[in-house]
């Protein structure tokens, strides 16, 4: 189950909450990213799911073109490897 | 008690190289990144981590993001200050929120968005103040290396002239 909060502007009230399909396989994509070292997929896309990089490549819709067949009802999560470097944004 | 929904997001550590003329240096920082959860134009859901950058105006997005999810660019580019120097960007709109665990929190349906040049890639997905600063309440706790966002229903209604 996932609980939306809806911001308004949308025809319903502000803070309505809605019961979507889970999305809570996505914490675990993110806590592989957060805890990961990417270094070796440097400027590469990278789709992680089931706590594992899936697949990596140039090319960001080849990516989710591989990933919506694998896995067709989940919500695909993407993401391209920055280059370490301090930044000022 | 304000009724909030709240969002914890850990720093990523990312870590780097660098040979300089004597010696070779490891260097470390920690950046808050939070989950974004896009829908394009086309449908598509993309979950995305988002450098979350409290000096930025507005969002950006690479180009072949805003490709995928068939986003409508302007036909020209505009000028925005970055600290290293003014860059073109394209402007966009788009459908964004905050996902985790079991929660989705919509933060626009239709976010104005900056869209990089497609030959500039090494540069994170960023968010912005605008529009996420407008709706939760942030903070960033350097220490505990995570950034929480509690989002907030009385900020909205006394924006809209509610008490």
């Amino acid at each position: 189950m996932n609980i939306l909060i809806l911001a308004g502007d949308n025809g319903y009230p502000k803070g309505t909450m809605i019961v979507m399909k889970t999305t809570s396989y996505l914490d675990r994509n993110y806590e592989f990213f957060i805890k990961a070292d990417l270094d070796e997929y440097e400027g590469k896309y990278i789709a992680i799911h089931e706590g594992k990089i899936q697949a990596s490549g140039t090319s960001l819709r080849e990516l989710y073109e591989f990933m919506r067949q694998r896995f067709p009802d989940i919500i695909p999560f993407i993401t391209r490897v920055q280059s370490g470097q301090a930044m000022v944004l | 008690m304000e009724n909030c929904y709240r969002f914890e997001f850990k720093y990523k550590t990312v870590r780097w190289l660098s040979e300089g003329d004597q010696e070779k240096r490891i260097h470390e920082v920690r950046r808050p990144v939070v989950m974004v959860l896009l829908t394009g134009a086309n449908g598509i859901k993309l979950a995305e981590p988002f450098l979350l950058d409290s000096g930025a105006d507005n969002s950006f997005i690479k180009y072949d993001l805003a490709e995928l999810l068939d986003l409508k660019l302007s036909d020209g580019t505009v000028k925005v200050k970055t600290a290293g120097a003014d860059i073109d960007v394209y402007t966009t709109r788009m459908e964004i929120g905050l996902v985790q665990g079991n929660g989705y929190c919509e933060i626009s349906k239709d976010a104005f968005t900056y869209v990089f040049q497609k030959e500039k890639q090494d540069v994170p997905n960023i968010i912005g103040r605008t529009p996420l600063f407008d709706k939760f309440r942030i903070t960033f706790q350097q220490y505990d290396e995570k950034v929480s966002l509690a989002f907030m229903e009385k900020i909205m209604a006394r924006k809209m002239g509610g008490k």
